[in-house]
């Protein structure tokens, strides 16, 4: 390679301060973010190496090495987002700042410059990390990268998992006299009409999970463990109550019922989980909330997510503890994006055509 | 009841697409007047059918593919008639009543059960965000159309039409762009307060930056190297291609924490 004039002048800090605040390094980076945004929806991400190991053979250190297990957390795309920001703040400096020109865009390009700072803020000291506990157990350490300790201690007094009781049930009725079989679906409470209107099911009774105690049939839980109907069949010729069981079909069928009935429960469809815990500073209970699904638990600055069950323990209950001061410089960036993106719309439609 | 209202605003629909046809080729003011008032009908049913969605299901019909293309579909006819006076020539009214047709067709072929919301969507961020994201890709789907009618007649029309067409295509891409960033940001809100970040990378939230990202580059180079044209309608349909993707593509091919977004 000869020292021309040429390749010294390509090679120049002014050449490449001027590349920086060059809208054309945008054209470069819009497409190189969003070639490795696709490449990283593509690809996995974060699973152990076994796992990449097993799926890509020898290929699978390549993987790693150009960190394509973890793209969007690799020095590339740090290099490239941070790239973009000193871009736009060199851009947004020289030509909008300088040269006085419109305010809209220049509050456009101020927002995205504060949403980077802000996810800076939230990669730097953000704390992430997941608190499982079971019914009755007290803790204080965040499982995470890194773990961290709460300044506080978090026991989980209950926890319940709610199911939704109003979903359709089907029943199949046969007549072994007549000949022939129906299905419908029917709710608890409701009923249905069968051959033509000539019979008619109604739904008496729902146990989700049935039981006989003392006071006689009874549901032990929400959960779908031992689904039951009672049923009413009435047609001309009268009215007979039959109780249907899903997962014993054959359990308390009468020979002298003039109909069969097979019975599929509604699915279990989960409503919400549940938790309910109590915060304990210097061993004195300081606050008592419960949590759900989008209705997080916030103290002293961390909040806490409903984030996981398991379905073999029902006393199992899997809180995520976050606590992020980029949130509020983000969001200061999401106000001032959509005023400004807002303000350029109408600017854009008070022009005339 | 459900069923026949959406049936109904298809029929609407097709009559409407099939005045338009005859208007164009008898040239009867009246046929076009007609298509008109039938796209007005279509989309008052359509009106009507999402409200009694809402009324049975309890919830925003906002809660799967079916219900939010139905939106979709509702939120295209919307905006052209707020923009109907912006378009230039006559391919508003059928490319609507088009697209529309063939959207309520894919319809057909989705769930359509009403189902109770699972506990991430009991929320209300879940008809705001939705709703915005449905009301961007409305507006980037009229961009679309306004590039095709462009790239497709653009040889034919006279100047100033092409250059109105052209300029109705950039409002649609402003507004759409609007909506889908305030609808990422509704998104990235509510997924702080049900998942504990803004931001995960999930493949749907990372398609929509991509598509935010594609329409950035379209803007900036509208605004910065005066693209226009024929080069803009091709960006405008390449964009609404990754729109569809993000849409669509995300939902039966990636695994996501928005895949109650898919059919069910």
């Amino acid at each position: 390679m000869t020292n021309s004039p040429h390749n010294k002048e390509s090679l120049s800090p002014q050449r490449g301060a001027k590349l920086l605040a060059s809208p054309r390094l945008l054209y470069w980076l819009l497409p190189a973010i969003t070639l490795l945004s696709v490449a990283g929806t593509l690809m996995p991400q974060g699973e152990p190496a076994a796992w990449y190991a097993e799926r890509f053979g020898a290929w699978a250190g390549l993987v790693a090495l150009c960190r394509l297990d973890d793209i969007y957390h690799s020095g590339l795309f740090t290099f490239l987002l941070g790239l973009l920001g000193l871009n736009l703040a060199l851009c947004t400096w020289q030509r909008q700042i300088h040269k006085g020109a419109r305010r809209d865009v220049l509050l456009t390009h101020i927002s995205i410059l504060t949403i980077l700072a802000g996810g800076m803020v939230t990669g730097i000291w953000g704390q992430r990390g997941s608190l499982p506990l079971v019914v009755g157990e007290t803790k204080d350490h965040v499982e995470g990268k890194p773990g961290f300790s709460l300044p506080f201690a978090v026991k989980l007094e209950d926890f319940r998992i709610e199911y939704h009781g109003s979903g359709s049930h089907r029943v199949t009725l046969a007549s072994a006299q007549e000949g022939w079989s129906e299905t419908a679906e029917i709710q608890p409470g409701g009923s249905v009409r069968l051959r033509g209107g000539s019979v008619q099911v109604r739904a008496l009774d729902y146990y989700p999970d049935f039981v006989l105690d003392v006071s006689g049939p009874a549901t032990k839980s929400q959960a779908p463990n031992n689904p039951a109907l009672r049923l009413e069949i009435s047609d001309s010729q009268g009215a007979e109550k039959h109780w249907a069981f899903a997962k014993f079909p054959d359990f308390h069928a009468d020979p002298k019922h003039r109909y069969q009935v097979a019975y599929e429960p509604a699915e279990g469809r989960i409503k919400q989980f549940r938790s309910e815990v109590s915060l304990i500073e210097n061993g004195f209970i300081a606050a008592r909330s419960a949590l759900h699904v989008n209705k997080p638990l916030r103290w002293k600055g961390y909040t806490l997510y409903q984030a996981g069950y398991d379905p073999e323990n029902p006393s199992f209950s899997s809180l995520l503890v976050s606590r992020d001061p980029g949130v509020p410089v983000v969001y200061a960036g999401f106000l001032l994006l959509t005023a400004g993106l807002a303000w350029t719309f109408v600017r854009g439609m008070r022009r005339p055509a | 009841m459900d069923a026949t209202t959406l049936n109904l605003c298809f029929a609407a629909y097709l009559a409407a697409l099939a005045c338009y046809a005859a208007a164009h080729v008898s040239d009867r003011p009246r046929a076009r007047q007609a298509g008109h008032i039938l796209l007005a009908a279509a989309w008052l049913l359509q009106t009507v059918f999402l409200a009694q969605r809402w009324r049975v299901s309890g919830h925003a019909p906002m809660s799967n593919q079916f219900e939010s293309l139905v939106s979709m579909a509702w939120g295209i006819t919307a905006l052209a008639g707020c923009l109907w006076r912006l378009a230039p020539g006559r391919w508003l009214g059928p490319a609507t009543a088009g697209l529309n047709l063939v959207l309520l067709a894919l319809c057909a072929l989705l769930d359509k059960s009403v189902a109770p919301l699972v506990p991430a969507l009991q929320s209300n961020w879940l008809l705001l965000h939705v709703s915005v994201i449905m009301l961007a890709y409305s507006a980037l789907a009229l961009s679309f159309l306004a590039s095709a009618a462009y790239l497709l007649s653009h040889h034919r029309r006279p100047a100033e039409q092409t250059a109105a067409l052209d300029l109705f295509n950039e409002r649609a891409m402003g507004l759409g762009y609007l909506l889908l960033t305030a609808g990422i940001i509704l998104g990235a809100v509510w997924a702080n307060e049900a998942w504990g970040t803004y931001w995960s990378w999930d493949p749907k939230e990372t398609w929509s930056l991509i598509t935010w990202l594609v329409y950035t580059g379209a803007i900036h180079l509208r605004r910065t190297h005066r693209w226009h044209g024929r080069a803009m309608a091709w960006f405008s349909a390449a964009g609404f291609a990754v729109v569809l993707f993000t849409y669509f593509g995300v939902n039966y091919l990636m695994s996501s924490l928005h895949s109650y977004a898919g059919s069910r």
